[in-house]
């Protein structure tokens, strides 16, 4: 952490050093190794389900009081859809202003309607209107094809990164009706956009989201447990989560 | 002095290897053998529960469990009576009969055959069985169910998912 730190105050040193008068050597030098930040505002719309395969497929049921064989039985069924703001920052190191490579802070959350199912099987379903928010981390890389004044495709850009999402605000279903669910998630985003410079070194433009998720769980439950307030394995939780999203995005290489 | 050292470091080198191989073949058994258990968990519903182990129709002991709460427990330990020089390389096949009291009334459930066998040691198998009323929900961990124990005589309550979950690690 505290290396990562140094290199974020080297950059933001090396950059408002670059404000300044600067010797050809620097000049040559920063054309092919520069710094790079990026400030995107805009707003993200996600779609999440999620389930737990039951491993015995045995459930009660209640109203025969029998316990009953469901070669397709699920449990803990939830989804969501629903949109929200988005804030994500970047900041690495840019190479010949083609590429770059970044380290990515932000967030966005997401507001909606939540539906949960006790069983696949049973019929009624509840409904809460909930908010989710997610604050990452996360690393990628972004690829300017073409950096061309003359060609109207300047600016145009394509990037991934990776992404740890810790997820807020998914306790509502626990406390009402005993689910557990996720509360982490890796988030893989692809972004297309464009740009335009607006300045020697600075470009302004859109870029167009699009990420898919795999959730983590709570920790992992050590050991064998039969417990009322029982927690479950990681292994245990799944999740499709898509988002897409939108964005006006700043850009200083 | 520079062979004398050289012979130091050697000796202790073999010292050392000698003290790895000893530890290795004595400690083990002691520091890693889990024995295994069958762990019969009262629910709420009944007075108390009684635990008889059977093997070869000779009754070996009798566990009970009287908590007022929900999570009292009856346990058998495999070790305490399959474990010995005298028993090494045996199949064990014990009878699990479990009863529900209820004020004056005795509920008796279907009995489970727990298998188990010990090794050249003398040692048991790390079989592991919960018997508790389940609800995949509330069971966390890696295990699976072997069966249903509910007893037809529903004095006490039904309990139709008083079952028998064989723990793979705890």
């Amino acid at each position: 952490m505290k290396r990562v730190a140094v290199l974020i105050f080297c950059l933001v040193a090396y950059s408002v050093a670059g404000l300044f008068e600067l010797s050809p050597l620097d000049r040559k030098f920063l054309q092919i190794l520069h710094p790079y930040f990026e400030l995107s505002v805009g707003g993200m719309y996600s779609v999440m389900d999620y389930k737990t395969k039951s491993k015995t497929n045995y459930y009660h049921d209640l109203e025969r009081d029998e316990m009953v064989y469901d070669k397709d039985l699920y449990y803990d069924i939830y989804s969501f859809e629903g949109g929200g703001p988005l804030l994500d920052s970047k900041i690495g190191i840019g190479f010949a202003r083609r590429v770059a490579l970044y380290l990515s802070f932000g967030c966005f959350w997401s507001a909606g309607e939540y539906r949960y199912k006790i069983y696949s099987h049973d019929s009624e379903e509840f409904s809460e209107s909930d908010i989710r928010f997610r604050a990452y981390w996360g690393f990628g890389l972004k690829w300017y094809p073409i950096i061309n004044e003359q060609n109207p495709f300047n600016g145009v850009f394509i990037g991934a990164t990776l992404k740890g999402v810790p997820l807020f605000g998914n306790k509502k279903a626990w406390n009402k009706y005993g689910m557990n669910y996720g509360d982490t998630e890796t988030l893989v985003e692809f972004e297309i956009g464009k740009l335009w410079k607006i300045s020697e070194r600075f470009w302004v433009g859109f870029s167009i989201k699009a990420a898919g998720g795999f959730a983590g769980g709570t920790d992992k439950v050590d050991g064998f447990r039969v417990d009322a307030n029982r927690e479950q394995d990681d292994d245990d939780i799944t999740l499709n989560g898509k988002h897409i999203g939108a964005a006006v995005t700043i850009v200083r290489m | 002095m520079k062979p004398c050292r050289n012979k130091f470091t050697t000796f202790a080198l073999l010292a050392y290897v000698w003290l790895c191989c000893c530890c290795m073949d004595c400690c083990p058994m002691d520091f890693v053998y889990n024995p295994g258990y069958v762990k019969a968990l009262k629910p709420a519903g009944v007075d108390s529960l009684e635990m008889r182990v059977y093997s070869n129709d000779s009754l070996i002991v009798s566990e009970y469990s009287r908590s007022s709460e929900n999570g009292g427990e009856a346990t058998f330990f495999f070790a305490n009576y399959c474990e010995g020089d005298e028993h090494a390389g045996k199949n064990w096949d014990l009878t699990i009969a479990i009863s529900f009291y209820c004020g004056d009334k005795k509920v008796a459930l279907p009995t489970y055959i727990a298998k188990t066998k010990t090794d050249s040691n003398g040692l048991a198998d790390e079989v592991k069985f919960y018997i508790a009323e389940f609800d995949e929900r509330k069971v966390s961990g890696d295990y699976s169910l072997e069966t249903f124990l509910a007893p037809e005589d529903t004095a006490c309550g039904k309990f139709v998912n008083y079952a028998v979950l064989n723990v793979k690690e705890e």
